[in-house]
């Protein structure tokens, strides 16, 4: 499975782990990977081990962004590569996304 | 996983030393008088007795039951009780169980006599009762404390042979795992001496795929299990990425920062990086926590790489990139020196360390032939006798000799080639193959540094799937602006894929090595497809994503593919575009 979803701190956080190419193909399973989940205040989506991404996948990221507002939530983005960081930094991410080691 | 049962464990609660059971006694004696007394007196404090009434029915009778002691008549009809307890030791080598004589006698020869047969003790006739239970209860004492200590010794012995047998296997999978074939290279000569059967050293060699030579000397902090379970891990990684073709920098940086997530604090590994690069006669050098790296020329040391950064695994990288090699031009004539601190550190019985000073000279010194022998030899002598305390390996590369057989640069010698790929996809093949997997491997095998795949990446994946999207399937972009049209766009995808009978795209992407402005080589991505194109030109106009209405609009893969190339271009209609990314940014 390209996308592990684990909850952790009594479920309050949602640790969401993209592995390989993230893009359009993940839609789903990465939606499906927080839609039903229930008392989370934290979303965490775990790059490291993303090798490449593109920009559908910064819009599944937005689209988790617009969910976790809804929810009362925040979405941090954990453990990107120099490279990863780099496209979000491009996308001007950093402005809506807590990024953390 | 726990296979066997804790031999230590097992080897207390069985207890073979400490006999819980009632302890047995076989009296032998051919006087039924003698041997009730005995029995009599053994009884009463509770302990089980079988007698014996001659040597033979001993024998028999030691055979088949499991007697703790034995108190033996010597002057018997047929078989005396000197032979009888000869034999009795000959059968019970293990348990040990004491022979006390019980005799008349008094006699000094005729005592010295039961203790040669094999006995333990005497008890002398006339009985004493507090006599024989005083010496009887030493005995059991004795007893238990030898049954103690061998069932300790036995335990500890399969443990031991438990741990070999363990480590020899981890052994070999550490050696597999560091590929040692890999380290054929010619003009390069190791030797690798572990402390224990387990090394905490690693010695790698690889190609990039620009032909590049990479060796990789490392030493994981101690030496034995502890330090030798990091190496697999570490070897894996250093070929992948080398394979992958990473720049050596990002390649330690990324190291630094798989084994400062796994390491214990405690840990972390002293390092020394070469590369060779063959078509700029380079040769660059890092060291990190490493006895110097010695450059050799004609006899003399030319050139000396201390230690100028912090071992890998230590601190978390507040900048990466700031690892670099040293690159200096290659010598003719030149062989480079690197070891592991189990030779620096060596200490001769004074306490004395043989120093790198020590290495340098007994290389300076060495014979033509038998490089490790000379210096693994010179450490002997210097340790005088003293065991090795850690890891040494010591390695020797003969610059000339690797350039005049070792210089592969196979295909992967980007720099100057000029190359073009293009794919053509017609309806049928865009439905069933996805084409960027393919081209990512194909700028890795060409040496692309890793730093620029993911730019490349994002260049070719939104300039295709934009052509495949909008220009072949005719989807409407603004569509992905909520939650629902985001699915809902998809699943129009998915459906367009399907009805998908006509259609192509043109995919082209080529190497340009003077392709940019400072020398450095530029790729040139062109896609073309057979739509009828779009309004191009208000993205265009758009130079920062935050201009766009919606960080999900259309055009939000444009911006970003402009501001990852020097050029982007598209051809009236809006169904080609150019762009150009440079190696060099």
């Amino acid at each position: 499975m390209p996308i592990q979803s684990v909850q952790q701190d009594n479920g309050q956080t949602l640790v969401m782990k993209v592995r390989g190419h993230f893009d359009f193909s993940l839609h789903k399973e990465f939606r499906q990977a927080y839609k039903n989940s229930e008392g989370v205040s934290r979303y965490v989506v775990d790059l490291m081990d993303t090798e490449y991404m593109d920009s559908s996948a910064l819009g599944m990221l937005l689209l988790l962004r617009e969910f976790a507002s809804d929810h009362g939530g925040e979405v941090a983005l954990r453990s990107c590569s120099r490279e990863v960081r780099k496209i979000l930094e491009i996308a001007n991410f950093q402005r809506l996304f807590r990024i953390e080691d | 996983m726990e296979r066997m049962g804790d031999p230590l464990m097992a080897g207390s609660s069985a207890g073979g030393g400490v006999t819980e059971e009632t302890p047995s006694f076989l009296v032998v004696d051919d006087e039924p008088v003698n041997a009730m007394l005995l029995q009599m007196i053994l009884s009463a404090r509770g302990f089980r007795v079988i007698t014996a009434s001659s040597g033979e029915e001993a024998l028999a009778r030691f055979a088949e039951d499991r007697v703790d002691m034995v108190l033996m008549d010597i002057m018997m009809p047929g078989m005396d009780g000197y032979e009888t307890t000869r034999r009795i030791r000959a059968v019970d080598r293990e348990r040990f169980v004491p022979v006390l004589f019980v005799t008349a006698l008094t006699d000094e020869q005729r005592l010295a006599q039961c203790i040669e047969a094999g006995g333990d003790d005497f008890i002398t006739k006339p009985i004493s009762r507090v006599q024989l239970n005083a010496k009887i209860d030493s005995w059991l004492r004795t007893q238990a404390l030898y049954r103690t200590v061998t069932a300790q010794r036995d335990a500890l012995d399969a443990h031991q042979r438990r741990l070999e047998m363990e480590q020899e296997t981890a052994r070999r999978i550490v050696e597999r795992a560091s590929g040692s074939n890999a380290l054929e290279v010619p003009g390069l000569r190791y030797c690798y001496s572990p402390a224990d059967i387990l090394s905490g050293d690693i010695l790698l060699a690889a190609r990039r795929p620009n032909g590049n030579l990479m060796i990789f000397l490392g030493d994981f902090t101690g030496h034995g299990i502890g330090a030798a379970v990091g190496v697999p891990s570490l070897a894996t990684l250093f070929h992948d990425l080398t394979r992958r073709g990473s720049h050596p920098g990002e390649m330690l940086d990324e190291i630094n920062t798989r084994l400062f997530a796994v390491l214990p604090p405690e840990m972390f590994l002293a390092t020394a990086v070469v590369e060779v690069d063959f078509a700029h006669g380079k040769l660059g050098v890092w060291n990190a926590g490493m006895p110097p790296v010695v450059l050799v020329q004609d006899g003399e040391v030319v050139r000396r790489y201390d230690s100028s950064d912090l071992p890998l695994g230590v601190v978390r990288d507040q900048a990466p990139g700031r690892r670099q090699l040293e690159y200096s031009d290659l010598l003719p004539g030149s062989v480079l020196y690197a070891c592991s601190d189990g030779v620096v550190e060596a200490a001769a019985p004074d306490g004395a360390l043989f120093g790198s000073d020590g290495l340098e000279r007994a290389v300076l010194e060495r014979g033509d032939d038998d490089l490790f022998g000379d210096v693994l030899g010179a450490l002997d002598r210097f340790r005088g006798g003293a065991a090795q305390r850690d890891d040494i390996t010591l390695f020797e590369l003969d610059l000339d000799r690797l350039r005049a057989e070792g210089n592969e640069t196979g295909i992967g010698r980007a720099d100057g080639a000029r190359w073009q790929a293009q794919l053509i996809l017609d309806a049928t093949t865009v439905v069933r193959v996805n084409p960027l997997p393919a081209i990512m491997n194909f700028f890795a095998e060409l040496g692309a540094l890793e730093a620029h795949r993911q730019r490349l990446y994002v260049v070719v994946s939104e300039l295709y799937t934009n052509a495949l999207e909008h220009g072949v399937l005719g989807l409407d972009s603004t569509l992905k602006k909520d939650p629902d049209g985001f699915e809902e766009y998809y699943r129009l995808r998915a459906e367009a894929m399907e009805r998908l009978k006509e259609g192509q795209i043109r995919l082209t992407v080529s190497h340009d090595p003077d392709g940019d402005r400072n020398g450095y080589g530029a790729v040139v991505v062109e896609v073309e497809d057979s739509g009828g194109g779009f309004d191009y030109q208000r993205y265009m106009e758009a130079n920062d994503p935050g201009a766009l209405p919606h960080p999900l609009a259309a055009g939000h893969g444009i911006v970003l593919v402009r501001s990852l190339c020097r050029e982007v271009v598209y051809h009236h209609p809006g169904n080609r575009v150019t762009a150009v990314y440079e190696f060099h940014s």
